[in-house]
């Protein structure tokens, strides 16, 4: 009852055609930059995060969100017809789409693909509605031990997600906390690391590292990199059929195989869609009821691919919701809006802004509707973007970085911050290093250090709190576990057998 | 070699705290201190920094990051386009935001070898739709210039 009268306020605040209009903008984007060579979700969310300053803070979030769901429906139309996905998680769907449409069936691998992505949207918005609340109830019973542990939890689940990576991702993550330190300390009014510039008095801003990082840095390597070459030929035959739209129910297995995997990785720091979707692609290849083999066509490769990739969204926002840990870059940058309106994500928000929490909600469930409407409409012409030269999509790019940077404080030092981090950004993609720990670093570091410094306040120093409290200690298992796990088994192994 | 000069960076930045915070609270207990979170956090860095310069010179292979691929840039092209990017930066508050993103367009598709004609629709085109947008639409003031 308490999740219908939800949605049913979360409806009613998308009635404000101001909110309406930015939620389907950003679906619109989002379908367009996910079929657009080169420019993923987190370029457009990050160059598009200084515009949503002047919006009501559920407009922009629609607008970010809309983006997000877009691009993975717009990601599957170039995977399917000129097998180049334009995400790391539509790989799968290419494998399986890419045939049939070569074989005469890109309407069909379309219409499957889009239609188990609606599902995975859909279901994802509900399970947001039916977990974020319970979740938040309990994580309101959070202490600053719990708080600084879950923090850490998902500081070390981003790093191992990196997998061989996992000490440059921590390294990341810690430039990310320090950047979140420059500037006035709230506690004691000293100036931290603001080298004497008065324009760091207020801190290293999240939107010109955002931009920088993620707008700049991708547009400098498409400006510098060469067009790539595609097979274009099957691009004329876009299109959808009815029937591939019923074809995904046929095959509910595979759709509950994405839909679980794609729901519960989504919620886990860092590991992301293209985890989910080759792990639902490969499972879903157990038992498949198509005896067409997987690779040379098989439906249910992209019926569990897309529901997994679609589910993810949802997953993704229950952490942002209820604990204000973000679990992606994107999700990071969609923070970012709620911090410029003042905004703290968390268990509170259910209590002090339950319009915003029901608001989104609603704007998740819309978005696949109005992203499937559009897909319907447009998707002839909509496969006709892959033919866009990337080199100038990222001379846009570099024009927006600039002017989104500016505008959001009307401000030069915004776009030196951005430049800056656009540097940083090509040079640590030059040197194999990640960026996004920086950011989801700069966005929890704030809250990471307010509670730390709460409890060794409160405590005198003491560390006691983080192993007398239970769920604090739970957490403070898990980080061990997952940080000396690989040791733990190969001390195991070697009890049981001293020769090895 | 970035590596290194992250790890050093956060090394000298955690030596020089005392000067960077000020005033510097040496009367402040340990967990009170202002310093304490910075400091930590450097220490990650530069730890992390140090662990994956280690781990890369003892590895057959080394872990891909699925992020950003710029493995197909051209790398002198990318700094003639940071170059042309700085001196738009600089020119926008003197010449004026149209004229700037205009010659900045103009130059940036000189530099990836356009054709003539897309390049002149292409600067024409953008900077007059960017500077409606922003300047006259949506108000952005980008200062006092001798042009617009």
């Amino acid at each position: 009852m308490e999740f219908i009268d939800a949605l049913t306020g979360g409806f009613s605040s998308l009635g404000s055609l101001p909110i309406a209009i930015a939620l389907v903008i950003g679906a619109a984007l989002g379908i367009v930059v996910g079929v657009l060579p080169g420019v993923g979700p987190g370029v457009t969310i990050a160059v598009l995060l200084p515009f949503t300053y002047g919006m009501a803070p559920l407009g922009g979030i629609s607008l970010l969100l809309g983006v997000y769901c877009g691009a993975f429906y717009g990601g599957a139309v170039t995977s399917i017809l000129i097998r180049t996905p334009g995400e790391a998680s539509s790989i799968m769907t290419m494998f399986d789409g890419y045939p049939l449409a070569r074989q005469g069936q890109a309407q069909r691998a379309l219409s499957l693909a889009f239609m188990s992505a609606f599902v995975g949207g859909i279901a994802s918005a509900l399970l947001l509605g039916l977990v974020a609340r319970p979740m938040a109830s309990f994580a309101a019973k959070f202490g600053a031990a719990e708080n600084v542990m879950a923090i850490l939890l998902a500081a070390v689940c981003v790093g191992k997600a990196y997998r061989r990576q996992f000490p440059a991702a921590m390294m990341m993550m810690g430039l990310g906390f320090f950047l979140a330190t420059v500037g006035i300390d709230p506690n004691s009014n000293e100036q931290r690391y603001t080298f004497g510039i008065p324009g760091m008095l207020s801190g290293i801003p999240l939107v010109p590292v955002a931009v920088g990082l993620f707008g700049m840095a991708q547009a400098l390597v498409m400006v510098s990199s060469p067009v790539p070459q595609f097979d274009a030929s099957l691009i004329q035959t876009a299109g959808l059929s009815w029937r591939g739209f019923l074809e995904p129910f046929r095959y509910p297995k595979a759709m509950l195989k994405g839909l679980f995997l794609g729901s519960a990785i989504g919620v886990l720091p860092a590991v992301g869609a293209a985890l989910s979707t080759s792990l639902a692609y490969f499972w879903a290849q157990q038992g498949a009821k198509d005896p067409t083999p997987f690779g040379q066509g098989n439906p249910e490769g992209i019926v569990a691919a897309e529901c997994a990739n679609n589910s993810n969204s949802g997953g993704a926002m229950i952490t942002v919701l209820t604990l204000g840990i973000p679990g992606d870059a994107i999700t990071a940058i969609i923070m970012g809006v709620f911090v410029v309106h003042g905004i703290v994500p968390g268990p509170s928000l259910f209590t002090d802004r339950p319009e915003i929490i029901n608001g989104v909600l609603a704007s998740l469930l819309v978005i696949n509707f109005v992203i499937l409407g559009l897909l319907i409409l447009t998707v002839k012409p909509l496969a006709r973007l892959a033919y866009v030269n990337p080199r100038i999509l990222g001379l846009v790019i570099l024009v927006l970085s600039f002017v989104g940077s500016y505008s959001a404080a009307n401000s030069m030092y915004y776009v030196i911050i951005t430049a800056i981090f656009g540097v940083l950004g090509l040079v640590c993609a030059r040197a194999n290093i990640p960026t996004i720990p920086l950011i989801l670093g700069m966005v929890m570091g704030d809250t990471l250090e307010a509670s730390l410094r709460q409890l060794l306040g409160r405590s005198d120093g003491s560390l006691e709190p983080f192993i007398t409290r239970p769920v604090s200690l739970a957490m403070l298992i898990a980080i061990f576990l997952i940080l000396f796990w690989p040791l733990l088994m190969a001390l195991t192994k070697r009890l049981k057998n001293p020769n090895v | 070699m970035l590596l290194l000069a992250l790890s050093c960076l956060a090394v000298c930045i955690w030596l020089l705290s005392s000067q960077l915070i000020q005033p510097y609270p040496h009367q402040a207990n340990w967990f009170e201190s202002a310093a304490l979170f910075p400091k930590i956090s450097l220490l990650i860095m530069a730890a992390g920094g140090l662990f994956e310069i280690y781990q890369r010179r003892h590895q057959t292979e080394s872990g891909e990051s699925e992020e950003l691929d710029s493995s197909a840039a051209i790398i002198h092209d990318a700094i003639a386009m940071l170059l042309a990017f700085g001196l738009y930066m600089v020119a926008v508050p003197f010449v004026g935001y149209l004229s700037s993103t205009l010659v900045f367009l103009l130059v940036a598709c000189w530099l990836l070898k356009f054709e003539r004609l897309t390049s002149l629709i292409l600067a024409v085109s953008l900077s007059f739709t960017m500077w409606v947008v922003f300047v006259k639409i949506l108000k952005v003031y980008f200062g006092q210039s001798w042009l617009i």
